[in-house]
C-alpha cells in the first residue's frame, strides 16, 4: 500500500474519531468545540513523553484517551449544564487558551513547534483497531439506556428530567467520553505527522470536523464514518483548479444541508433502510 | 505612567470598536434569533472594499466610506434568507455552525482572491497617525480620536433608532416575543431584514474604524475578531446591548494593558480567559442575558 494512501486512511480515521468526539455531547444538545483542545493536549503529551522522556510510543498511545478524558473532564464540571451556545464558545476558548499556553512554553517547542516524534511502524493497523473499537463502543452506547437517555435530553429536556435523567452527569460523561476519543485522535495525529505546531490545532481543523459531522449526519455515528473519507478524499483527486475552492464547496454544502436537511445526509432511517436492504439481499441470495 | 496612559488610549480606541462590533452582533442575536459568528468576517471583507475603493479612486474617503457601508449592508442582508429557516426552528447551535460555514467561504475569498492573500495596508489619509492631542509624552493620534468619537456617535445614533423610532420599537418587540409582535401587526420578515440592514450599516462603520485603528487587514483577522466578539458578548451577557458596549471597552483596555505589561504572547489569552471566568463564576454574563 502506498504511503499516500496510508496517510489518507490514517488522517480520515483521525477526523472520524474527532467527529465522534463532537457527536457524543451533541446527543444531549451541546455543541462541543473542545475536541480540538483535547486532541492538542493528548498530541503534545505523546510528543513530549516520546521525545523528552523517551517513553515507548505504545505507552503514550494507551495513555492518550486518559489524557484526553482528563482535559475534557475538568472544564466539563463547569460546562455540564451550559446551553449549547455557551458550551460551544467556552470550549472554543479552551482551544485558544491552550494554543497560547503551548506557544509560551519552551519545553513544548513554543511557537516553533515540537519535532522528532518517533514514527510508529504499525500505525495504520493500530488506527484501524482504535476506529473499530470506538465504533463498537459508540454503537453499544447508542443502543443502551444511557444513549437513549442522552437522546431524550436532545429532544426534550423537561421530559428527560421528569424521567429521572441527570442532566449534569450526562453532560460531564458525554464531554469526557468525547475528550477520550479526541485524545486518541491526537495521539494518532502526532505519530503520523511526526511534528506538532500550536497553530495547527485551531479553527480550520474544527471547521473540517464540523463539515464531516453536520454534512454526514449528526444523529448517527455512520454519518461522519461515511462522509469523512468522501469529504477528505475528494479534494485530493479533484483537478487543482477545483480543489482550490474546496473551502467554498464545503461551506456551501454545509449551508445547504443545514437549511434543507438539518439532521445531515445519513440519518437513522437511512441506516435502518440500508441494513434492511442488506438483510433482504442476504435472504434473497440464501446466505440467511 | 506614560506607558500606562499610552496603552490605555490604545485599549480605549480598540475597545470602542469591539463595543460597536458587539452591538451589531447583539442586534442580530436579539432580532434575527441567530448566533452571527460570520458578522466580523463581513466587517473584515468590507475593510478590503475600503482598500479597493481607495486604491481605485485615488484615496478618496468620500467614496470609500459609503462604499464600505453599502457593501456591508448588502452582504449582511443577503445572509438573512439563509438564516431564516434556522431561526424559525430556533436551532441556535445550528445557526452558529452555519455562520462558521459562511465564514469559511469569506475567509477563502480573502485568502485566495483578494490581493493574492497578502495583507492590505491603508493609506495615511485614513489611518491618521499624526498627533491630535498631546498629554506630555503621551500622544493621541487623529485616528484613535476619530475612532473613539465616531464610535460614540454611531452608538448614540443606534440607540436613538432603537428607543425613539418605530422600527426600533419593532426590533425590541421581536426580541421580546416574536409571536406577540406578529399578533400586534409588526411585519416580522420585513423587520428581520431591516435589522440585518441596520447591523450591516453598523458593520460598515466598524470596518472603517478598524481600518483607521489597525492600518491593515488580513484574512485571519476575521477569525480573531469573531472570537473576541464572542468573548465580549458572553462576558457581558448574550444580547445585552449596554453590557456589550461596556465589556467591549473592558476587553480593549485589558488587551492594551496586557500587551504593554505582560511579556510573551499571553495577551492573546486575555479574551479567552475572560470567557472561562464568566462561564465558571457567572454563566449568564456580567450584566445578564437578554436573549
Amino acid at each position: 500500500m502506498s504511503l499516500a494512501f496510508q496517510n489518507y486512511i490514517i488522517t480520515t480515521i483521525v477526523f472520524i474519531l474527532l467527529s465522534w468526539g463532537a457527536y457524543l455531547p451533541l446527543r444531549c444538545g451541546q455543541l462541543y468545540c473542545g475536541i480540538i483542545y483535547c486532541m492538542a493536549g493528548a498530541a503534545y503529551f505523546c510528543g513530549y513523553t516520546t521525545t523528552a522522556l523517551a517513553w515507548a510510543p505504545w505507552l503514550a498511545l494507551v495513555c492518550s484517551p486518559v489524557i484526553g478524558a482528563i482535559f475534557a473532564f475538568l472544564p466539563a464540571l463547569f460546562l455540564k449544564r451550559a446551553p449549547g451556545f455557551t458550551t460551544a464558545v467556552a470550549s472554543l476558548a479552551l482551544v485558544f487558551i491552550l494554543q497560547t499556553v503551548i506557544m509560551n512554553l519552551e519545553f513544548l517547542g513554543g511557537k516553533v513547534g515540537l519535532f522528532g516524534i518517533p514514527q510508529v511502524k504499525s500505525l495504520l493497523p493500530i488506527s484501524v483497531g482504535f476506529f473499530i473499537l470506538a465504533g463498537i463502543l459508540l454503537h453499544r452506547l447508542d443502543q443502551s439506556r444511557l444513549g437513549r437517555a442522552a437522546e431524550t435530553l436532545l429532544f426534550n429536556r423537561d421530559v428527560a428530567a421528569s424521567c429521572g435523567v441527570n442532566m449534569d452527569s450526562m453532560g460531564v460523561f458525554l464531554q469526557t467520553a468525547g475528550g477520550a476519543l479526541s485524545g486518541v485522535a491526537g495521539a494518532i495525529f502526532a505519530f503520523n505527522v511526526g511534528g506538532l505546531f500550536p497553530m495547527a490545532f485551531g479553527f480550520a481543523f474544527l471547521v473540517n470536523v464540523f463539515n464531516m459531522l453536520f454534512i454526514g449526519g449528526s444523529l448517527t455515528i455512520w454519518g461522519p464514518a461515511v462522509f469523512a473519507p468522501i469529504l477528505w478524499g475528494i479534494p485530493l483527486i479533484l483537478p487543482k483548479a477545483i480543489a482550490e475552492f474546496k473551502d467554498v464547496i464545503f461551506g456551501v454544502l454545509l449551508v445547504l444541508v443545514l437549511i434543507l436537511k438539518p439532521e445531515g445526509v445519513v440519518t437513522k432511517s437511512t441506516v435502518r433502510a440500508v441494513i434492511s436492504s442488506f438483510k433482504g439481499w442476504l435472504v434473497t441470495t440464501r446466505f440467511l | 505612567m506614560e506607558g500606562f496612559l499610552a496603552q490605555s488610549i490604545n485599549g480605549l480606541a480598540l475597545g470602542s470598536i469591539y463595543g460597536l462590533l458587539v452591538t451589531g452582533f447583539n442586534l442580530l442575536l436579539l432580532v434575527g434569533g441567530i448566533i452571527p459568528f460570520v458578522y466580523p468576517f463581513v466587517v473584515v471583507i468590507c475593510m478590503y472594499v475600503t482598500w479597493a475603493v481607495m486604491g481605485a479612486t485615488g484615496e478618496s474617503l468620500l467614496l470609500a466610506i459609503p462604499a464600505t457601508i453599502l457593501s456591508a449592508t448588502v452582504l449582511t442582508v443577503l445572509m438573512e434568507p439563509l438564516f431564516r429557516p434556522l431561526a424559525k426552528r430556533k436551532a441556535e447551535a445550528q445557526t452558529f455552525v452555519m455562520a462558521v460555514g459562511l465564514s469559511m467561504i469569506l475567509t477563502h475569498i480573502m485568502a485566495l482572491h483578494l490581493n493574492h492573500g497578502f495583507p492590505v495596508s491603508f493609506s495615511a489619509s485614513l489611518v491618521g497617525r499624526e498627533a491630535a492631542i498631546k498629554l506630555g509624552l503621551v500622544v493621541v493620534s487623529r485616528g484613535q480620536l476619530l475612532t473613539f468619537l465616531g464610535t460614540i456617535a454611531a452608538v448614540v445614533a443606534f440607540m436613538y433608532l432603537l428607543y425613539r423610532t418605530m422600527p426600533g420599537r419593532a426590533f425590541r418587540s421581536m426580541a421580546q416575543n416574536p409571536l406577540v409582535a406578529r399578533l400586534l401587526g409588526i411585519p416580522i420578515n420585513r423587520s428581520a431584514v431591516a435589522s440585518y440592514g441596520v447591523a450591516g450599516v453598523l458593520g460598515g462603520v466598524t470596518a472603517v474604524f478598524l481600518a483607521m485603528a489597525l492600518g491593515t487587514a488580513y484574512p485571519i483577522l476575521g477569525e480573531n475578531l469573531a472570537l473576541k466578539t464572542l468573548a465580549v458578548a458572553l462576558f457581558a451577557g448574550m444580547g445585552n446591548l449596554r453590557g456589550g458596549l461596556i465589556c467591549g471597552l473592558i476587553l480593549g483596555m485589558a488587551e492594551g494593558l496586557a500587551t504593554g505589561y505582560i511579556a510573551g504572547l499571553w495577551s492573546n489569552a486575555v479574551a479567552f480567559g475572560m470567557i472561562m471566568v464568566v462561564v465558571i463564576l457567572r454563566p449568564k454574563g456580567l450584566f445578564g442575558v437578554k436573549f
